[in-house]
């Protein structure tokens, strides 16, 4: 599996980079989503863990290309963020993302984020019926 | 602070933990003084994507206070309300001043 790692900032990128390695991949990581738009386009990537806000192009730009081009596979994305807001949770259901993943955060941020993700949920839900 | 604890929590080595503390003291001290610089001129902009940077690899590496003092202000800057971000910033200053003598400590 190819894993794409796009994150601005060193101390994430090299958090990510090293779990990565110790998890047995052998990442490809760069520095904002046009780099990584152009690394998925180009070369056989599998799935990218991406920040939400970089330079040159955000994760959740990143996201809405590779959901709207036909990419000759599916790319799994894991949107990193601590962002917590309910409209930045409906920014990144709109985007594509329907499960965000905190595999990378601490035990203490989980909770509070994942009630916001429930909340946003509902309300996108009620705005779908009505 | 222990760095076997967050290795642990991480699924890393101990090596790794102190290679990564180097990088975020290195990047921090950056940040924090284009934080304090940014405040100062009554940049909300740059404030949020200053504090924005603390905040996550402060998250990220399980510095839960650097994390919430950061986010404050990041929340702040955002909704461009800079009333009494000098004194948050300083307090941010003050606990990642401490959290460097714990690391050289570790060393």
């Amino acid at each position: 599996m190819k894993i794409l790692i796009a994150e601005d900032d060193p101390v994430s990128q090299k958090l990510l980079e090293k779990i990565a390695r110790h998890e047995g991949y052998d990442p490809v990581v760069v520095n904002n989503g046009k780099n990584a738009w152009d690394q998925v386009k180009k070369e056989k990537v599998d799935m990218v863990i991406t920040d939400w806000m970089m330079p040159e192009m955000d994760g959740l730009q990143l996201c809405r290309k590779i959901r709207q081009t036909d990419l000759p596979r599916y790319v799994y994305v894991i949107l990193l963020t601590a962002e917590d807001q309910v409209e930045d949770a409906v920014a990144v259901f709109s985007a594509g993302i329907f499960h965000q993943k905190y595999a990378m955060m601490m035990e203490k941020g989980e909770k509070p984020r994942l009630t916001v993700e429930k909340r946003a949920l509902k309300k996108s839900i009620r705005s779908r019926i009505t | 602070m222990e760095l076997e604890k967050i290795a642990e929590k991480l699924g890393l080595d101990v090596e790794d933990i102190q290679e990564l503390l180097e990088l975020y003291v290195e990047t921090t001290t950056t940040d924090l003084n284009d934080l304090k610089g940014a405040i100062e001129a009554n940049n909300m902009e740059l404030a949020h994507a200053k504090a924005h940077s603390i905040k996550g690899a402060s998250g990220n590496l399980g510095l839960d206070e650097m994390f919430e003092l950061a986010k404050e202000i990041d929340d702040r800057a955002r909704e461009n309300s800079p009333d009494g971000l000098d004194n948050m910033v300083h307090v941010l200053e003050e606990k990642f001043n401490g959290l460097v003598k714990v690391f050289e400590k570790s060393d």
